[in-house]
């Protein structure tokens, strides 16, 4: 491990050194707590319905990829100087990390932040402020946490009016509604949610291979249950009906039952049970449907369309012949796309001069830190204008 | 099979033109009904996997399609090389994920909409104007309300509908004209609308007198628009400004070829071939009357598509086949980068500062 950063990067300031050092202390505090008898897990999986075991796994995973050369990575890779504008973040509620990175980044940007939490999402980024103000006190005179919906209209009035720049997650609705609400001199950034599928095809794979894809596949939608970006809501199989015959089995019968020891899930909100409910209506007019404990594959051999999972680690499996299909499923959603695949460079169906979904290795949703889980285009410069 | 399709058509046209003199449908009667149409659509039909068991005993057990099937697959009983009369689009936001109700013959439709129309509106208030502010046929032909308020207009007020919106939305001089109109002639008049298209009125600030037994019928939720109608505000202020017509509201969906309607806070009413039931989606069983369920409908008169429709809309049903609409149910929380539209713009009822 380097301690410094790349060479072509500028040198590092002393206070920014400071800056990382502090953060990281304050992130191993924070690690400690998530690994202790410390009720913070249970408040988290309690607020966000997620496992706490697979929530524990999963923030200690997050922990140990935050390293200091990507921090100072970030700190180079914004061209703009440090100033203290104030930003806005609208946090998304689907995951408790995405908050807390866009503290960090807040943090790193210098700038004079209000984050304002999704209901679903409020407990890591407080306890990481926490940590942090006790660390640098003064840093309670630049970053606010607010729960939005707690917030009157005329608060959220105040806030959004003295914003420089509104940085949002979220749906159309979401972001359309903020653009109206934001004063005209706000730039607005908007960050919209993201679908990943996974691409495979078994001929290319030896029995070996395609189990441990498989598995992690399964990994890949268990972690953070479908929520994030990156965790895979369709698996397109390239090949025949025996093909996709004999993945399904694989599925069903050992690799989703196998994760619910290792990631368990946790409880389903009452939306993600209504919409399950549906799905599996709608899913038995377009082909099968094969529900085990606490999991579902969907399978269609003839689909149009590219619809996303309802959550619940619901999996659908896909078939299709030539890569063109792919292309035109991938096209289907207007949702952006990244695409998961064992081996990608083996992957050029679609046209080159139109969008490129981007893609990432099957198995390995945890790497890398601060794009993995959100649409990619999470960057420093957002927040220093 | 087709011509069995047609045959049974025709006859369930004809029972549900006799409803008007007969208006309750025995039990055994109407599960008569459901069980020839839904066996004849499991095999017209290639979709239809789930087969009809068979013993079959209750409503329950019939297979049913979603609304969002009608989005995914062609979701029709006769072959798609015959011709196609209707194709009715459901609201959406792109063209390629737009729900597609195809029909080969418009004649169930027209009268089970008509039917429905005399048996729960007309039968309780008899107006003899009716002004629409719903989009004309000739500008919305895949709307399945246009067309059927097309089919009202021209059978039920041949010489007395103004239809005061245009490809451009509302025209403020002809609903000023239609108003002024009902008001000189003074007799009853039923103002249809949709929810969108009312909460235009209330923005032209326009007041009238609607002579007595007048009706003020509006439909539809605000899709797309959310956070920024909301229907019974829009009701009172619209019975208010009209000179205080009896308000109502009309359910339909393009998935349905028959209606709902109800006056005021009454619970809905179905016409007596079509019934609801409503599923819990935790344990995907019937809710008890009372309490609420995801809203399922068993329509007869959708015999070209799938008689048993699962809806996303939250519903209270009663043991005389009315409900009530409790609201439509949320997606699950989108993936990645999400912080719902609701959670955005809804505040805790205890709002406070952090």
């Amino acid at each position: 491990m380097t301690l410094e950063p790349p060479e072509n990067n500028p040198p590092i300031k002393s206070g920014d050194r400071a800056l990382v050092r502090t953060l990281l202390e304050a992130l191993s505090a924070l690690r400690r707590r998530i690994e202790s008898d410390d009720p913070l897990v249970l408040d988290l999986a309690c607020e966000s319905f997620l496992h706490p075991v697979s929530l524990r796994l999963s923030l200690c995973d997050w922990l140990e990829t935050i390293k200091k050369e990507q921090l100072y990575s970030l700190l180079a890779t914004a061209r703009a100087p440090r100033r203290p504008l104030p930003v806005l973040t609208l946090a998304p509620g689907n995951l408790p990390i995405l908050a807390s990175e866009c503290l960090i980044l807040g943090l790193l940007a210098g700038v004079r932040h209000t984050l304002a939490l999704s209901t679903r999402a409020t407990g890591l980024a407080k306890a990481l402020e926490k940590e942090l103000v006790a660390r640098i006190p003064s840093l309670s005179d630049r970053l606010e946490l607010v729960v939005w919906r707690h917030l009157t209209n005329d608060q959220r009035h105040r806030i959004l009016s003295r914003s420089a720049r509104v940085v949002v997650y979220g749906t159309a609705d979401t972001v359309d509604w903020i653009a109206r609400q934001a004063p005209p001199h706000a730039v607005l950034v908007p960050h919209g949610p993201g679908l990943a599928v996974a691409y495979l095809d078994p001929a290319l794979l030896t029995p070996d291979e395609l189990s441990v894809a498989l598995a992690g596949l399964a990994r890949d939608v268990a972690l953070y249950d479908q929520r994030g970006c990156r965790s895979p809501h369709i698996l397109f199989l390239q090949g025949s009906d025996q093909q996709l015959d004999q993945v399904r089995d694989l599925l069903v019968s050992v690799h989703l039952p196998a994760i619910q020891s290792a990631l368990p899930r946790g409880p389903s909100y009452v939306e993600e049970t209504s919409a399950m409910f549906l799905d599996r209506l709608t899913s038995r007019s377009l082909g099968e449907v094969y529900c085990g404990d606490r999991f579902c594959l969907t399978v269609e051999r003839s689909a149009r369309i590219a619809r996303p999972s309802p959550l619940g680690r619901t999996l659908r499996l896909i078939g299709f012949r030539h890569p063109s299909e792919l292309a035109g499923l991938l096209q289907s959603t207007t949702i952006p796309v990244t695409l998961i695949g064992t081996f990608p460079e083996a992957f050029s169906p679609l046209d080159p001069g139109g969008p490129q979904p981007e893609i990432s290795l099957l198995g390995q949703l945890g790497m890398p830190v601060f794009n993995r889980l959100h649409d990619g285009r999470h960057r420093l410069d957002e927040y220093r204008g | 099979m087709e011509r069995e399709l047609d045959n049974l058509l025709d006859e369930l046209c004809q029972e549900i033109r006799e409803s008007g003199s007969a208006p309750v449908w025995p039990d055994d009667r109407f599960f008569s009904w459901a069980d020839r149409i839904s066996r004849l659509q499991a095999h017209l039909d290639p979709l239809r996997r789930e087969p009809v068991p068979a013993d079959l005993v209750s409503l329950e057990q019939l297979p049913c399609v979603t609304t969002d099937a009608f989005r995914y697959a062609r979701i029709a009983t006769f072959p798609a090389s015959k011709a196609v009369a209707a194709r009715f689009l459901t609201s959406g936001t792109t063209a390629l994920h737009r729900g597609a109700h195809l029909l080969y013959r418009t004649d169930i439709y027209d009268c089970a909409a008509l039917a429905a129309f005399k048996l729960l509106v007309l039968s309780r208030r008899q107006p003899a104007r009716l002004i629409s502010l719903v989009p004309p046929h000739q500008a919305a032909p895949e709307s399945s309300l246009s067309y059927m308020v097309d089919r009202f207009a021209r059978i039920c007020f041949p010489r007395s509908t103004d239809c005061v919106i245009d490809h451009d939305g509302l025209r403020v001089d002809w609903l000023a004209s239609a108003l002024t109109k009902a008001e000189k002639e003074g007799v009853p008049a039923l103002v249809f609308s949709t929810t969108l298209a009312a909460q235009a009125m209330v923005d032209t600030g326009m007041t009238a007198q609607l002579p007595p037994g007048s009706l003020l019928m509006t439909t539809g939720g605000a899709k797309g628009h959310r956070g920024s109608v909301n229907p019974d505000e829009v009701d009172r202020i619209l019975q208010e400004r009209l000179g205080g017509p009896q308000t109502g509201s009309e359910y339909g969906m393009t998935e349905l070829l028959s209606q709902a309607y109800r006056f005021g806070g009454e619970p809905y009413q179905l016409p007596p071939w079509c019934r609801v039931l409503a599923f819990d989606p935790t344990s995907g069983r019937p809710s008890p009357h009372g309490k609420p369920g995801l809203l399922r409908f068993i329509d007869l008169a959708n015999i070209q598509s799938a008689i048993a429709i699962q809806t996303a809309d939250l519903g209270n049903t009663a043991s005389d086949q009315s409900f009530f609409l409790v609201g439509r149910m949320a997606g699950a929380q989108a993936r990645g980068c999400s912080l719902t539209y609701e959670e955005l713009v809804k505040q805790t009822d205890d709002s406070r500062a952090p």
